[in-house]
C-alpha cells in the first residue's frame, strides 16, 4: 500500500534493477487475478516490477469523484513522486496501456521507455474499439464465451478460462473483476470506448522508445490502434504478437516479457 | 427488449460494467442471488406469466372473474389496464378494449359497488356522493 494525497493504493512491488511500472487491464493482476501472472513474474528476473492497482480496483481506494481517465493519470503524477524515484520505465495492457501513454506524455523525461500492449485510449475513424461492458455480463447469467472471445484469440483459452471461468465463483474473485469493469466504465464508458480524443495529437511529445505490441487477433482493439499508436509516437516498434488476441501478455507471456524486457534493457 | 435483454443475460442497468453500480450493491446481489435464476418478469411462456398474475388473458368470462379475484382479494377501486402489448396489432388491441368495455367492465362496476357499500359504507358520502 502506498499513500497517495491520503488515498491508499495497493501495489505489488517485486524483482531487482531498473524501475518498471506496469498498468494491468481486464485480463491482468489486480483485475482478473490477485496475484502476479507469468508475464509478471518473468518481467520481475529483470527489473524491478512496479504494479499498482487502479482507482477501486483491488484494495486500492475507491475516489466519488472519478470522472475521465485525467483523474486517474494526476493520481499516477503523485504516484510517480510518492515512489521517490525519478525515472522509471511504462509498461501497460489494454486500458493500462492507455494510462500508461497519457503518463508518458505528461512526464516525457521521467519515463525511460513505454510498452503498449493491446493499448486502449485512441479514436480511430472507422475502427471502434469493442463494447466489452456489454460482455462483462455472462449469458444466461453463467457464460462468459463472448467476454473470453473479446479478450483471447479463442474462445476457451486456457488462461481465459482460469481468469474468467463460467458461473459464479468465490465471491472475492467476483468482486476483483467487478472493480475492474467498474473502473473501465467510470473512464470509458461512451462508445466507441475507453478512448481519449485528444491524445493521438499529444503522442509526440514522448520521444523516448516505445514498443506497441498487439495479438495478431485482437477482438477488442482493432490493430489501426496500434498503428496509430506507433504513427503517432515516431518510430515506435511495432510487434504484432502471433497467435495471440488481446491478452497478448497472457497468451504469449514469454514472448511479450521478452520484448517488454528488452525495452527496459535499453532506456 | 426487455425480455430480449434477460434471456441472453444483460441489462443496460444494472451489473458489470455499468458505472452508476456500486460495489457494494453488487456484492448484496452476488449473496442473494443464485447464477442464471429467474428475475422479476422472466418468464418463459403465456401459462407462466398468467399463473404469476403478470398478466389477465381469455374470454370476458376468464378476465372478469380473475380481476374480481382482485378486487375482492385487494379492495382495489382503481385499474390501470394495458392493452396493448409490443407489436400487437391496433385491431387486436381495439377489439380488446372493445370487449372490456362492453362485457366486463359493467359487470364489474355493479358487482364492486355492492362490495364497497358493503366494505365501506359511507364511501359514497365521502366521496361527494358519485355515481
Amino acid at each position: 500500500m502506498i499513500d497517495v494525497m491520503g488515498r491508499k493504493i495497493a501495489v505489488i512491488r517485486t524483482g531487482s534493477g531498473a524501475p518498471l511500472i506496469y498498468f494491468h487491464g481486464f485480463a491482468d493482476v489486480h483485475a482478473a487475478s490477485a496475484g502476479l501472472l507469468p508475464f509478471h513474474e518473468h518481467l520481475a528476473r529483470s527489473c524491478d516490477l512496479i504494479a499498482p492497482a487502479h482507482v477501486g480496483c483491488a484494495q486500492t481506494d475507491e475516489r466519488d469523484d472519478l470522472d475521465s481517465v485525467h483523474d486517474v493519470v494526476e493520481q499516477y503524477l503523485d504516484f510517480a513522486d510518492a515512489l521517490g524515484i525519478e525515472t522509471f520505465h511504462l509498461a501497460g495492457a489494454c486500458v493500462g496501456g492507455w494510462i500508461a501513454a497519457e503518463l508518458a506524455v505528461r512526464l516525457p523525461q521521467r519515463v525511460r521507455s513505454l510498452s503498449l500492449i493491446g493499448a486502449t485510449g485512441l479514436f480511430v475513424s472507422g475502427n471502434p474499439i469493442a463494447d466489452i461492458f456489454w460482455v462483462a455480463q455472462p449469458e444466461d447469467g453463467i457464460y462468459y464465451n463472448d467476454l473470453r472471445h473479446m479478450l483471447f484469440a479463442a474462445r476457451d483459452p486456457k488462461a481465459g478460462m482460469q481468469l474468467f471461468p463460467d458461473g459464479r465463483g468465490e465471491i472475492e474473485q467476483e468482486l476483483l473483476r467487478y472493480r475492474m469493469f467498474r473502473f473501465a466504465s467510470q473512464i470509458g464508458f461512451t462508445p466507441p470506448y475507453l478512448y481519449d480524443r485528444k491524445l493521438i495529437e499529444q503522442l509526440h511529445r514522448y520521444k523516448g522508445p516505445v514498443l506497441v505490441a498487439c495479438g495478431e487477433h485482437d477482438h477488442m482493439v482493432p490493430r489501426a490502434h496500434a498503428e496509430a499508436y506507433a504513427k503517432g509516437f515516431r518510430g515506435a516498434r511495432l510487434e504484432i504478437i502471433r497467435g495471440a488476441g488481446h491478452s497478448a501478455h497472457v497468451e504469449a507471456p514469454d514472448v511479450v516479457a521478452g520484448l517488454v524486457a528488452g525495452m527496459v534493457g535499453k532506456g | 427488449m426487455k425480455g430480449h435483454l434477460r434471456r441472453i443475460g444483460r441489462t443496460q442497468t444494472f451489473g458489470p460494467g455499468i458505472p452508476s453500480q456500486s460495489v457494494k450493491s453488487w456484492e448484496q446481489f452476488l449473496r442473494n442471488t443464485k447464477p442464471g435464476e429467474d428475475r422479476l418478469g422472466d418468464a418463459k411462456s403465456w401459462e407462466e406469466l398468467d399463473a404469476g398474475g403478470s398478466i389477465i388473458a381469455g374470454s370476458p368470462a376468464t378476465v372478469r372473474r380473475r380481476l374480481w379475484e382482485l378486487i375482492e382479494m385487494a379492495g382495489v377501486g382503481n385499474f390501470l389496464i394495458q392493452f396493448h402489448f409490443g407489436n400487437m396489432k391496433a385491431e387486436h388491441a381495439r377489439k380488446s378494449m372493445r370487449l372490456f368495455a362492453t362485457e366486463v367492465l359493467p359487470h364489474l362496476r355493479k358487482d364492486s359497488k355492492e362490495l364497497f357499500a358493503r366494505d365501506y359504507p359511507g364511501l359514497d358520502e365521502n366521496l361527494g356522493g358519485g355515481r
